[in-house]
């Protein structure tokens, strides 16, 4: 039979006197010398802080640019990043699904709770320019409200029902998920967030190329580039009775078009030249 | 399309593939703060800070380049100063080859188009047009000379050729410096300038030696590259291309193809000797003058005998001796000559005064004689360690420790005490270290050099105890985590950090000035860790990412990178900073430390990942490579044991935590980690031993409560093992109620400093739940409100983390203790959902599962 032992707390004694000494053994820090330091250190520490110069930014202003900019009214804050929310609540949800193992609804519901809560509340203290790339700041927010706030949020809200975001309307194939198999979170969050930047160029280009009055350019990419089956430039001229140098140019240019329209998309989401190329290379990056 | 529509895999990977061009896309142009007048056409080249564009002055209607700053440079004012300063150079120089600036601010110079490309781009020339180019680019560097400006980074990169490939110009002065200044930048260890083409003397980072003669050898250099297609010492690994620069000589040019007139002067450029190099580039101009024009040239091969001299002097510790010593003779006859000569009035003064001064020389030359030879040291170690010699770079340190213990048992020595402490700490014995410059600093307070090391050193210590703490107070990935995490919540708790922080701040802010030890780049980094001491982490990341982009070799910037994205938990940059530091430098032993413990924690994130066995086994083998570096390292010994216990190898990581245990008792963790090993092989053990092992494990908790009290996880550590003493002591027919009260007690108190700990609910829910069945435990409350108490905290710690496999589990238990069958059947079929495949207990509750559905 063991002793009886009820605690393997030492017994009496201040515990942080007993941690001081040790801090000072393994620190070389003598506890009693703090006492003496004079002000005028807390002096130079602020002397050495930076006085920053405002420059002009040659960025163009982004969704997101303006969202984080110090100066933007809080309505232009919202409304971008209502727009930011609408294109991007996807890879959110994949995240919820996977690391919280949420069914459909509850994920939905948690997705709109967290940028209701992001533009309602913590958005203006958090939202600042050190958080970098849009996309960096919604995973670092994300795992934050998940965290901290979405309990207390629900208990709030149990009941309340606010939307910001119509997903209820969405066809249910707006919800299916890729598979997630042996991959984290994270993966799968950025993996969404891939396709959802890659369709949505997709729209923008069927847009833009239909109001310029070249929805066959348009029909001709989706033809050669989206449908299932392999189809080569002859069969392209046969179906759209042209030349098959024609499909070839306009391949050509809904291309080059598509490009640059994904090249807006993605500079949406970031602040800076130079983040704009590192998220390109991530973009196109080996997928982790 | 609409919007929502879900495209297939087969179409993204396509549409993926239309896209990927964007990544590497280089001629994009960029906004630009040139004026209207101005209109930006392409990009000509992008280098470290500048973008370099061809544009149309629309006012004149030339064309001109145009040099930006990249934007993240925007704002620095390092990179607008050598903008300008580069403009305010080329200025003053007026030479045909050599392009004019046109205008000139702080963000932009505009000047001359060349539009041939660089001497790089220049496909296979024959050898006089290459002599002919050099020639003019030498009487362009002789110009610059001329108005006392050193390049110091020529190579064929910078030097542009017309479209007829006429003319040539020397560019970039964006390096260049002006000779009677030159001081500042030019302190020991500097690397300044592109490797493989650098001088020995530059390539050493010294700075005496840096001037004319380094940029006729980086003129021979290029001669060299154009003429062979290589730089004289290759350009594949940067620290295998320094050390060649110092040690060895360039391989021979092509004897059939080039003459031997060209290749004298070549090799004449690349003498490792500055003295036996062309005394200026006008002379290397005018010898390959005489080689256009078929007459003699003055430079001669070397003969044999001067070869085999060049041989031994590569042996430069007698070189160095020998300098030392004629320093000395000098000094000595500028002091003593003219006292002698002196008369004196009374021959006691004299005496006496004669004896002050011998003594005063005295230390004179032993300073002199030792910061010399320590300098040296010093950049040998470094290079060592950087090819990864690190025995070498251990015994060159060791080597250097021992001249200083024997200086200063002759007397004390500031200076040398601050040596002996830098040399140390290089060592990795940082204790000593601080001592050594806190005795350094009470002989002499006005040496900034000690402060500066010390201001350093502090901050390195600060973050580790700093990780430390949070690592104790980490209460598991599944509770929602308590706020000490943050480093001015860690303050409050302890002055004696505050203190140490305000130390570190104050030695950091002083002005090093010209210190033979330290660079301006290393004030930039002291900058950067001041600025990350006083919790301003994006402009410290800022200033060590400048750090970096001034000197690419500062590896410990890299580590403080990795360091700071650690603590931020992002592991993957994590990572990525520390094999950038472990490829700049294969002796870092922190860099494997900081790469173990960033994959370790990002496979601990998720137990569950397909990545998880791969992730703990990189972070043990860069455990193994640090115990390897550092032989005698607790800390080490301590990392490695966590990699055990990640792979749930109880034994070795036993072993280990022993081994750390035994070199360092106060390594707090080890003994909780240790305790926990324990804990975890009695729960697969289940016999006799396992109340012994658990006896072992609770004494390793009783001494890390001793070393730190008031641990939550500690509390929660010592909970589970008398839960476990519990069962073991039931499986052995000894139950009694006073192991599960100990266990809830000590659960309570952990809770008590953190609520939400979620491990401690569930061991709470699981004692009060046990307590209803166990006879004699009528102190611990009646049935009813035990079992009341056991559900509140078992859904309490489910709502808090519904995916703990922890959480259902004690729900399962507690609901079936309770009767309700069909609700722990469930829990128990959520607990074994996510629980990880390899999980020990998965068997164990499988077996209690069906055991509970026959009921």
């Amino acid at each position: 039979m063991c002793s009886p032992v009820r605690s393997l707390r030492p017994t009496g004694g201040p515990k942080w006197f007993r941690y001081t000494r040790h801090l000072a053994v393994r620190y070389d820090i003598d506890p009693r010398t703090h006492e003496s330091f004079s002000e005028e250190t807390e002096l130079s520490v602020n002397a050495a802080s930076p006085s920053s110069s405002g420059h002009r930014r040659p960025f163009p202003t982004t969704r997101w640019s303006l969202l984080i900019a110090q100066d933007a009214e809080d309505e232009r804050r919202r409304e971008s990043m209502l727009r930011l929310a609408e294109q991007y609540w996807k890879p959110v949800y994949a995240y919820l699904c996977q690391r919280w193992r949420l069914d459909a609804t509850e994920a939905a519901d948690v997705t709109q709770a967290f940028f209701l809560w992001a533009i309602e509340t913590e958005l203006l203290d958090r939202a600042d320019r050190s958080r970098g790339r849009f996309r960096t700041w919604l995973k670092v927010t994300l795992k934050h409200f998940l965290y901290d706030r979405w309990r207390a949020e629900r208990r709030q809200k149990r009941g309340g029902d606010q939307r910001i975001l119509s997903l209820a309307q969405l066809p249910a194939t707006a919800f299916d998920l890729p598979d997630a198999t042996g991959r984290t979170p994270e993966e799968v969050l950025d993996s969404v967030w891939r396709s959802q930047v890659l369709q949505r160029a997709v729209h923008i280009l069927e847009e833009e190329l239909t109001s310029e009055g070249r929805p066959r350019t348009y029909s001709i990419f989706c033809d050669y580039f989206l449908a299932e089956e392999d189809v080569d430039y002859a069969r392209l001229a046969e179906r759209y009775g042209c030349k098959s140098s024609d499909v070839s140019n306009a391949l050509q240019a809904a291309k080059k078009r598509y490009r640059s329209v994904l090249r807006r998309v993605i500079a949406e989401t970031v602040s800076s030249e130079d983040e704009l190329r590192d998220e390109l290379r991530w973009f196109f990056g080996p997928e982790s | 399309m609409r919007p929502d529509e879900t495209l297939p895999q087969h179409a993204l990977d396509r549409l993926r593939d239309v896209g990927a061009p964007l990544a590497e896309e280089t001629d994009v142009l960029p906004e630009s703060p040139v004026p209207e007048k101005y209109r930006l056409v392409s990009v000509l080249g992008r280098g470290g800070m500048g973008v370099v564009c061809e544009a149309e002055d629309l006012s004149l209607g030339r064309r001109v380049a145009i040099k930006l700053l990249r934007e993240r440079f925007g704002d620095s004012g390092e990179a607008t100063s050598r903008l300008r300063r580069e403009a305010m150079v080329v200025a003053r120089l007026s030479h045909p080859n050599i392009a004019a600036v046109f205008e000139a601010t702080d963000r932009y110079i505009a000047m001359e188009l060349v539009d041939g490309g660089t001497l790089a781009e220049q496909p296979d020339v024959e050898p006089r047009r290459v002599a002919l180019w050099i020639r003019d680019a030498a009487r362009a560097v002789h110009c610059a000379h001329e108005a006392g400006i050193i390049h110091r980074d020529i190579k064929p990169q910078n030097i542009l050729v017309d479209r007829g490939g006429h003319r040539v110009f020397v560019t970039d002065f964006g390096l260049a410096k002006e000779i009677a200044v030159d001081s500042s930048l030019s302190a020991s260890g500097r690397v300044i300038g592109t490797p493989a083409f650098m001088a020995p003397e530059q390539a050493r980072g010294k700075t005496s030696g840096v001037g004319v003669s380094t940029d006729v050898y980086a003129l021979g250099a290029t001669l060299y590259a154009i003429l062979s297609g290589d730089p004289p010492f290759g350009e594949d690994d940067i620290y295998t291309v320094l050390k060649a620069i110092v040690e060895t000589q360039p391989a021979p040019l092509d004897a059939e193809r080039i003459a031997p007139d060209l290749r004298t002067i070549t090799m004449k450029c690349l003498e490792k000797s500055p003295s036996k190099r062309y005394a200026s580039a006008a002379e290397l101009a005018d010898d390959l003058d005489r080689w256009l024009d078929g007459r003699p040239i003055v430079a001669r091969p070397p003969t044999r005998l001067e070869r085999f001299r060049s041989a031994v002097k590569r042996r430069r510790g007698l070189m160095i001796g020998l300098l030392v010593g004629l320093v000395l003779i000098g000094i000595a006859s500028a002091v003593l000559v003219p006292m002698f000569l002196s008369q004196k009035e009374s021959l006691g003064d004299a005496r006496r005064e004669l004896e002050q001064e011998r003594q005063d020389k005295a230390s004179v030359r032993r300073e002199l004689n030792l910061w010399t030879r320590l300098s040296q040291t010093l950049t040998d170690a470094q290079l060592a360690g950087r090819v990864g010699e690190v025995e070498r770079e251990q015994r060159l340190l060791d080597e250097g420790i021992e001249l200083c213990l024997a200086d200063l048992a002759q007397g004390p020595s500031a200076k040398t005490h601050f040596l002996h402490g830098k040399l140390l700490r290089a060592r990795g014995r940082i204790s000593e270290a601080r001592a050594a410059l806190d005795q350094s600093i009470e002989l002499d307070p006005a040496l900034s050099e000690a402060h500066f090391e010390r201001g350093t050193l502090l901050v390195d210590r600060l973050t580790e105890l700093y990780f430390e703490h949070r690592e104790l107070y980490s209460i598991g990935p599944e509770s929602p985590q308590p706020t000490v995490r943050e480093f001015s919540s860690f303050e409050r708790m302890f002055p004696q950090v505050r203190f140490l922080r305000q130390l570190a701040a104050a030695d950091l802010s002083v002005d090093l000035g010209q210190s033979p030890f330290y660079r301006a780049v290393d004030e930039q980094f002291g900058q950067a860790k001041l600025a990350r001491l006083i919790g301003e982490t994006e402009r410290a990341k800022e200033l060590f990412l400048g750090v970096l982009n001034e000197e690419p070799l500062y590896v410990e910037a890299s580590l403080s990178l990795a360091r700071l994205a650690l603590e931020e938990g992002d592991w993957t940059e994590a990572v990525r900073r520390a094999t950038e530091a472990i490829e700049r430098h294969r002796g870092a032993t922190r860099a494997y430390t900081l790469r173990s413990r960033a994959n370790l924690a990002g496979a601990l994130e998720n137990p569950s990942g397909g990545q998880y066995r791969n992730k703990v086994q990189a972070s043990l083998s860069d455990a193994d490579r640090v115990i390897e570096l550092s032989q005698d390292d607790a800390q080490a010994y301590f990392e490695r044991g966590l990699c055990h216990l990640a792979l749930r190898d109880w034994e070795a990581a036993i072993e280990d935590l022993d081994v750390a245990i035994a070199r360092d008792e106060d390594l707090v963790r080890a003994w909780s980690e240790r305790a926990r090993a324990r804990l975890e092989q009695a729960k697969e053990i289940r016999s006799d031993e396992a109340l012994a092992m658990l006896r072992e494990a609770e004494a390793d908790v009783r001494k890390a409560f001793e070393l730190r009290p008031g641990i939550p996880r500690f509390e929660v550590l010592s909970g589970r093992l008398f839960f476990e003493r519990a069962l073991a002591e039931a499986r052995l027919g000894q139950a009694s109620s006073e192991s599960w009260l100990a266990a809830r007690e000590a659960f309570s108190e952990a809770l008590r400093f953190w609520p939400q700990t979620v491990s401690a609910l569930c061991g709470r829910a699981r004692c009060n739940s046990a307590l209803t069945r166990v006879e004699g435990s009528e102190g611990a409350g009646p049935v009813e409100m035990l079992t009341l108490l056991a559900r509140a905290d078992a859904k309490k710690a489910v709502e808090l983390a519904p995916t703990s496999p922890l959480a259902w589990r004690a729900t399962a238990e507690v609901a079936a203790r309770a009767g309700a069958t069909d609700e722990a059947i469930q829990a128990a079929q959520t607990a074994l959902r996510f629980l990880g495949p390899g999980d020990s207990e998965k068997a164990e509750l499988e077996s209690w599962l069906t055991e509970l559905e026959a009921r």
